[in-house]
């Protein structure tokens, strides 16, 4: 009796060390199902992402058209379209080898016409940031159905990195080839793409529904469904992620004053962290007699506390620890070209530097975007660090078409706040900020710097797709422009990224929008 | 015409005799002496420079240092009430002048002249009533740029048509009374009746539609403020709340301390103007009118 019992409890023992021991307690597998729900602060003016460079359009387009690469979150081009490419030695012919068998939305074969009508026909002709690619473009081949060939006029260090669907969405050629005004298309209302989810409708003003595409052509869909909720009121965005009714508020449009209370929130997971780097500065008009001088613009840096600027605009969220070009691409980040080591917040150097110049008191205006709070508070915080230094800064708030007039058209103005992305390269966003521009285009260097020997450099470090080489580059060209500081540069932006705690998957792309087909459903 | 002084000083009298008795109207003038203080003493009275930003954020009211705390950039919101008097009072009173002016004139031309005159003037002041005020003056502060000087610009030639209305109906009795027929008669210019001797027997009238002006012009700049358009380079309240909005949450203190000074800004001004108009108008001066009468003249009536 007594040693039976004993068998029985060492055979339950056994059971339970199986039971428990050997089963999967903590490691969860993806699975299919469910829907997701992600917010959007402002309604798409159209569904064409071809046709505009605006952030609600990609939003709602990324998971319905594809590229022939997208980037994985360590900045690396990755097969999607184009299932694997060639670059010649000289970096002028890039040949993509595209993928078999995918089809549109609506049934037809998707070929290399596709891209070669994508490319010239819509991309070069509308698409803000493609038109820089395009004017580096020689030639676009297509010598079967599955092969791509782009030749280049000269090296271009971004190009891979500019073939995403935010840069250069594929589009089909049989529903558009005979269409005169592409803005009336019917693509532009109900799109019809490659991407791992294909449209359902568009509630103008309300949602955007859209469902698995069970033939795509990489990782199907776990989600069965993903809405688009528009809701412009940030309090009520915010809410309806608390209550459950949204999953996801992608970083931009999260209102940076609910972080710290969604921190303490257990349902909810805050993502924090670098991801396209973008860099908030003010422009300085070179034109104007006390500006124009470097020792008078390195004064200005040294009076302005862009740690501060950081803890208070943007809830701790930036580094200010950065060159004239940031410091999140590892080769344009040099200690010597970095101005928290050049120019550290120092009223008294700051004032010292304004004597050598034979500066006494400044009277200056900085012009602010009056909807864009972060940079109106970063204006007051210089407003009242620049007392300390009998500077004088009175802020003008001025409307964005007007700003844009007066700044970059006019050049009438003394400083105005400004923020540019990198677009994921320095040579495709912070290179403008420092070569010489005519007036008049809008989201270039309105300083009026110009030098040619910096010219020369960047236009060689955009040109060198090697990166030791590039970094070499970059480093001459940098202690150029640090000693000059053309800009007031403040800090580069770290986002966030704010969902319901039981999602996986998410960010394994670069930018946010896309990929949501490797999102899931944990429990 | 030759006791002209002696009648406006008992005429003031009276008024203040019956203003005094208005228990609210009384509250709002001390209210309203209480803003005027603030106000003009700001620099001495603020414990805090408004413009100093600190790393103290989010500081609930109650401390030593912050009696109504601090704002998200750790600036002294006391401080920030009390220099937000100014420009609140500057727009309010400055705007409702402007508008007087402009109103003044034309309700006495069209009132005064009458026939195609009065008709074209009041037409076009009926077109500038039905104007949304509050919509009209975001169009034209977006379109032309923010600043106080702007401000109480458009404020100002935003709120005459109430004046232009009151003016021209008091002149319309006024001009076929025996003092005007009698001053025609004796070849007084009709700018002469108009500014000089009609004029001073409608300022009652005036100063309390002035009055209730200054309130709605308080209230207009702070709604411009709270949208983001009024002067950023000085302290309103109606700046504060808009930065408040975002706060909501998270400092309360930020929204109700300068919307309560808003509240009893635009109150106490009200409640001043509505003690005036029963003050001046005989109709409303209701009870005791005779007793009061024969009071302030002795009995020698």
């Amino acid at each position: 009796m007594k040693k039976f019992k004993f068998g029985t409890i060492f055979v339950l023992a056994l059971v339970f060390v199986v039971a428990f021991g050997l089963s999967p307690v903590r490691a969860e597998s993806p699975s299919e199902g469910g829907d997701l729900v992600v917010a959007l602060g402002e309604d798409p003016e159209h569904l064409n992402p071809a046709l505009t460079t605006g952030y609600p359009v990609a939003a709602a387009t990324a998971n319905v058209y594809s590229a022939l690469t997208w980037r994985s979150e360590d900045g690396e081009a990755q097969p999607d379209l184009a299932k694997s490419w060639d670059v010649s030695d000289d970096y002028l012919e890039y040949t993509f080898y595209l993928q078999e068998d995918v089809r549109w939305h609506d049934g037809e074969a998707f070929t290399s016409a596709d891209v070669k009508f994508s490319m010239e026909e819509l991309l070069a002709n509308y698409h803000g940031r493609f038109q820089d690619v395009a004017e580096r473009i020689a030639d676009i081949e297509t010598p079967d159905d599955y092969t791509v060939v782009i030749t280049l006029e000269e090296p271009y260090a971004p190009f891979l990195s500019s073939m995403t669907v935010f840069d250069a969405p594929i589009l089909p050629r049989h529903l558009l080839e005979d269409v005169d005004d592409y803005g009336d298309a019917d693509i532009t209302t109900s799109p019809v793409g490659t991407g791992p989810f294909q449209f359902v409708e568009w509630e103008r003003g309300d949602r955007i529904v859209l469902e698995r595409y069970d033939d795509y052509h990489g990782q199907v869909a776990y989600m069965d469904r993903l809405y688009y909720n528009i809701l412009p009121d940030t309090a009520s965005r915010t809410a309806a992620l608390e209550t459950g009714e949204v999953d996801y508020i992608m970083g931009h449009y999260f209102p940076r004053a609910d972080i710290p209370r969604f921190r303490e929130n257990p349902d909810i997971e805050v993502w924090q962290g670098i991801r396209i780097p973008a860099l908030w500065f003010a422009f300085v008009n070179h034109e104007h007699p006390e500006l124009g001088d470097p020792l008078v613009r390195q004064a200005l840096m040294h009076a302005t506390d862009r740690d501060l600027i950081i803890e208070l605009s943007q809830e701790g969220l930036g580094n200010y620890k950065i060159g004239p070009m940031g410091a999140s691409f590892e080769f344009v980040d040099f200690p010597e070209t970095n101005y928290e080591n050049l120019y550290p917040y120092n009223p008294d150097r700051a004032r010292e530097l304004l004597d050598e110049a034979g500066v006494d008191s400044l009277d200056i205006e900085i012009i602010v975007d009056p909807a864009r709070e972060d940079l109106m508070q970063a204006a007051e915080i210089m407003q009242d660090n620049f007392r300390q230094i009998d500077v004088n800064l009175s802020i003008d708030t001025q409307e964005r078409e007007v700003m844009i007039e007066n700044v970059y058209e006019k050049r009438n103005y003394d400083l105005s706040m400004q923020s540019f992305t990198s677009g994921g390269d320095p040579a495709s966003g912070y290179h403008r900020l420092y070569t010489t521009q005519d007036f008049g285009t809008p989201f270039v260097s309105a300083t009026g710097y110009s030098k040619e020997e910096v010219d020369e450099l960047l236009s060689e470090a955009a040109s060198t797709p090697d990166v030791e080489e590039r970094k070499a580059v970059y480093e001459e060209a940098l202690n150029i422009i640090a000693q000059d500081v053309p800009i007031l540069a403040l800090y580069e932006e770290e986002s966030v990224d704010v969902n319901n705690a039981k999602l996986r998957g998410l960010r394994e792309s670069l930018d946010v929008r896309d990929k949501l087909n490797k999102i899931w459903w944990s429990e | 015409m030759s006791n002209n002084s002696s009648k406006d000083s008992s005429e003031i009298n009276k008024i203040w005799y019956y203003f005094r008795r208005k228990k609210l109207a009384m509250a709002g003038l001390v209210i309203v002496a209480m803003i005027f203080i603030m106000a003009v003493f700001a620099p001495l009275l603020a414990p805090h420079d408004p413009h100093s930003i600190t790393r103290h954020r989010f500081e609930a009211p109650g401390t030593a240092d912050h009696v109504l705390g601090t704002d998200n950039m750790g600036r002294d919101i006391l401080s920030r009430v009390i220099w937000g008097a100014r420009v609140s009072l500057l727009v309010g009173i400055l705007a409702s002048v402007t508008g007087t002016i402009i109103g003044i004139t034309l309700g006495a031309v069209s009132g005064y002249f009458g026939g195609w005159v009065d008709n074209l003037l009041m037409r076009i002041t009926e077109l500038f009533m039905t104007i949304p005020r509050f919509v009209l003056a975001l169009v034209v502060i977006s379109f032309f740029g923010t600043g106080i000087n702007r401000l109480i610009l458009v404020i100002g030639f935003l709120s005459w048509p109430g004046m232009a209305r009151i003016v021209r109906s008091e002149y319309l009795t006024h001009k076929s009374h025996p003092y005007v027929e009698s001053g025609r008669v004796i070849g007084m210019s009709d700018w002469r009746l108009i500014f000089i001797e009609i004029l001073p027997n409608v300022m009652p009238q005036v100063v309390v539609v002035a009055t209730l002006d200054i309130a709605t012009a308080i209230l207009l700049e702070a709604g411009l403020g709270f949208f983001g358009l009024g002067d950023p380079n000085l302290v309103s309240w109606g700046g504060m709340l808009s930065l408040a909005q975002g706060y909501l949450r998270r400092a309360w203190w930020m929204s109700v301390f300068p919307g309560l000074a808003i509240s009893l800004a635009v109150l106490s001004f009200n409640l001043v103007g509505d003690g005036l108009n029963e003050a001046t108008n005989p109709r409303l001066q209701s009870e005791g009118f005779n007793t009061a009468e024969s009071k302030l003249s002795g009995g020698k009536t």
